[in-house]
């Protein structure tokens, strides 16, 4: 078995080194790179613009340079979170939290290191996974049911509702009321409009980007022209080895990066738990575990480095129920399965024995674009940074034109710009107030695939509410939680006991 | 790379992805698309838009408007200026189904519309999981009348075909069978293989792939005849049943443009669609090319509206 699959991929590796193909592979994280990083770019809509380029090229080349534009839009996503606190791709938006203090404090090289550290060690275990257990992985995908998702969403909400810093109240407050945000829109169950005051435009919903740009993005930005806070001018004298992570700051990072792999690589197993749940879980987990968690939230490096390996392992681990059962993930997958079918190539269950060097070829494309993406972005880190020495006044009003570009380009939808400006301004008010707008952004995501799994549960066993106890991966997401919920009790009770002991960390 | 780099290689990376010129507006021929790219109507209409393009010397371009359901790009086109150049690429749904369906509809499928040409058609399927083991809708209606408590069918959306044709089939078969909405097939498809829902109802092209894998067994199609490409599957008429329903996908312009303008643009699309390589691009997303005069695509509205409309309201899910 383990033998086949070296054979395959040796051959995986001909076909992806032929010059055609390795071109293709090229321009796909090329393009993806620099869509990453520009704020106003959307994977979606650079592919769908490059579709019908690739009605001329062989298949396999398409296959290479579309997953290419993917991954390659990874590596870039998290570079305008770290530097300038604005997450243009929502994956990346957690990456703000901690990046975006590490880049105040001076040390946004060494965050984008750590970041590219993650990447590499994420995607490389998302391949490897792909490789020897794509077939079982996605049998075990069918075992994560509607009782299933809706449990671990009732997890992750519990476990990232004390995501902020400062009040824990405040923070299961912003949690709500992101779950709130969340049901704005058409009812999957019902197709009912609820809270859409009869606008088109927002029956489905508010856009997730617009809410993370406008959360984080315009926010800061009326945060430092009100001069709130001090406008970052650390940056004046840049010196390459401050660019650097230190060992210290490496071998901080490595638990966090193996975690968030784990983390990453069960979130691509479910069915439609993409990159960005993944992300923001991965945090939850590790300010959970961390022995330091008053530091998250003011430049932690496990609090950059979980996030991201997630998000690349998450990315590369969604090719498996795409490639393995024909059945895309998300949209961008769903782009990839149109170009292959346009292409005369049938997705579907029986695609790695029909067309071997599709799928063989592809995994080889993935490290051969995974080690080009190193080799561009680690030596690109130090010009990155230098972004920061462009006078303020220049920089934040670019910064937020590209804002603009980005929201309209998600929905080609001018509404949803405007829906941004008012978040931001909300966002600002917030930040004033001192609410952290990250446990809102997790209500957002998490919330409505809690609401629509925990109806579609209950609807199939026929309204029996044991049907989460009943069954047992579902039973073990709702233990975690009465743990969770209970040692916090515990903490609560022997802090009323004993004043003087530190059991408030619990909470932060 | 300083300061002025960054920011004209941006500002050129945008415009190149972009990539609307402005400088040939009034040639520029526009197909909006009321839904995300991927699809496989996505794909085609941009492959109508390059042969018009190539055979004809005409620029055009795909917008892709999602939202609401198709109907933010719909009624974008009942705005647009009648001259003949901006034209909607849609599937039957918007202009057949839901005027009956949604109360609030902004725009009339009827008067702010002119029928340009029907581009394509499609068959529904109906395929068991692995959960019931049903090889026909026979063998289906016994193991839903054993199982009451098992009869779910997932389906990608309220009130389309996909929804309406299982529940006929119940009411007929005089089985209970509940219907469970997801986002879109690909969730429905996956519960069914997972063994969550017992059925799954999608348009056919979704289903092919793992019908052939074997991974769901297609019980019935819902065309006139069985589809081209699985001649092996009965359709729900073969099998007793009086349910029968295809989908097709047509193009249309507002209603003020001028005659002879959508004579011209129906010659031109309906050449495009008649050619061989359309053709082969349509059997290889599993619908079928066909390419109508004007006056036979206003027929087949009216007359699917109007088939329609008894059935979303027996069902109670119209004028939501």
């Amino acid at each position: 078995m383990l033998w086949t699959s070296f054979a395959d991929l040796a051959h995986g590796f001909e076909v992806a080194l032929q010059p055609h193909n390795l071109l293709y592979c090229l321009i796909g994280v090329l393009i993806g790179n620099l869509v990453g990083v520009l704020p106003g770019m959307g994977v979606l809509s650079a592919v769908s613009i490059l579709l019908p380029l690739t009605f001329g090229m062989k298949p396999v080349a398409a296959i290479l340079m579309i997953s290419g534009i993917f991954y390659g839009a990874q590596y870039g996503g998290a570079i305008c979170s770290i530097l300038l606190n604005l997450p243009s791709h929502p994956p990346h938006a957690v990456t703000c939290l901690d990046g975006y203090p590490l880049t105040q404090q001076g040390k946004g090289g060494v965050a984008l290191g750590v970041t590219m550290m993650g990447a590499v060690f994420g995607a490389a275990f998302g391949i490897l996974q792909m490789m020897f257990l794509a077939p079982y992985i996605a049998k075990v995908a069918f075992s994560f049911q509607a009782a299933e998702i809706c449990s671990l969403m009732l997890l992750g909400l519990l476990a990232g509702s004390t995501l902020a810093k400062g009040s824990p109240l405040k923070g299961v407050a912003m949690t709500a009321f992101g779950m709130l945000l969340g049901l704005v829109g058409t009812d999957t169950a019902t197709s009912v409009e609820r809270y859409t005051f009869g606008r088109f435009e927002l029956a489905d919903g508010i856009e997730l980007v617009a809410l993370a740009l406008g959360l984080f993005g315009i926010a800061e930005f009326l945060r430092g022209v009100n001069n709130v806070a001090p406008v970052n001018t650390g940056y004046t004298k840049l010196r390459f080895r401050d660019m650097r992570p230190s060992k210290a700051e490496m071998k901080e990072a490595a638990f966090p990066i193996l975690r968030g792999t784990l983390v990453g690589s069960l979130c691509s197993l479910i069915p439609g738990t993409g990159p960005v749940i993944a992300s923001f879980i991965a945090y939850a987990t590790e300010k959970k575990v961390s022995k330091t968690p008053e530091k998250f939230g003011h430049g932690a490096i496990a609090g950059v480095a979980a996030p991201e390996a997630s998000t690349h392992s998450s990315i590369q681990g969604d090719f498996i129920p795409t490639m393995s059962l024909g059945i895309p993930g998300d949209a961008a997958m769903a782009l990839l399965l149109g170009a292959l079918i346009i292409h005369n190539v049938t997705p579907g269950p029986r695609l790695i024995v029909e067309h071997p060097d599709i799928f063989w070829g592809l995994i080889a494309s993935f490290w051969i674009g995974n080690l080009i993406l190193v080799f561009l972005n680690v030596p690109m880190i130090g010009v990155w940074v230098r972004l920061l020495t462009v006078p303020y006044r220049y920089l934040y009003p670019t910064a937020l034109f590209f804002i603009c570009i980005g929201v309209f380009a998600t929905r080609n939808s001018l509404f949803d710009v405007g829906v941004t400006l008012a978040i931001g301004l909300f966002g600002y008010l917030l930040l004033l107030l001192r609410f952290e707008p990250a446990p809102m952004l997790l209500g957002f995501v998490l919330g409505p695939r809690f609401e629509e799994n925990f109806r579609r549960a209950l609807k199939i066993a026929q309204g029996d509410l044991t049907t989460f106890v009943d069954r047992p991966i579902s039973a073990f997401f709702l233990a975690i939680c009465l743990l969770l919920v209970g040692v916090q009790i515990v903490a609560r009770i022997r802090k009323t006991r004993a004043p003087v002991r530190l059991a408030s960390t619990a909470f932060d | 790379m300083d300061r002025r780099d960054f920011i004209i290689g941006g500002a050129a990376a945008v415009c190149a992805f972009s990539g609307r010129s402005a400088l040939a507006a009034e040639t520029l021929i526009r197909f909006i698309y009321p839904y995300a790219p991927g699809s496989g109507g996505d794909v085609l209409v941009r492959v109508l838009a390059d042969d018009l393009q190539k055979k004809l010397g005409l620029s055009a371009i795909v917008d892709n408007k999602p939202g609401a359901d198709g109907r933010i790009g719909v009624r974008e086109v009942k705005h647009a200026d009648p001259d003949g150049n901006t034209l909607l690429f849609t599937p039957f749904g918007t202009m057949v189904l839901f005027p009956t369906v949604f109360k609030n509809l902004p725009y009339d499928a009827f008067a702010d519309f002119a029928p340009v040409t029907q581009a394509l058609t499609f068959d529904f399927g109906l395929a068991a999981g692995p959960m019931s083991g049903a090889k026909s809708l026979a063998e289906l209606t016994d193991w839903l009348k054993k199982n009451p408590d098992k009869g779910n069918v997932g389906m990608p959306g309220l009130g389309a075909l996909p929804h309406l044709l299982p529940l006929k089939y119940a009411a007929d078969a005089g089985v209970k069978l509940q219907a469970i909405a997801y986002k879109g097939t690909a969730p429905a498809l996956t519960a069914a293989m997972a063994g969550e829902t017992a059925l799954v109802s999608a348009p056919l092209a979704d289903l092919i792939a793992q019908h052939k894998a074997g991974a769901i067994r297609l019980l019935a199609t819902s065309g006139k005849t069985r589809s081209p490409y699985l001649p092996d599957v009965p359709t729900y008429g073969e099998q007793g049943f009086n349910i029968e329903g295809s989908g097709w996908y047509g193009v249309f312009a507002p209603a003020k443009t001028p005659r002879d303008a959508i004579a011209k643009m129906n010659k031109a699309l309906v050449e495009a669609i008649h050619s061989d390589s359309f053709k082969d691009r349509a059997k290889s997303v599993f619908l079928t090319a066909t390419g109508t005069s004007p006056e036979e695509l206003g027929a087949i509205q009216k007359a699917d509206y109007e088939r329609w409309k008894p059935v979303i309201e027996a069902a109670g899910l119209a004028g939501k």
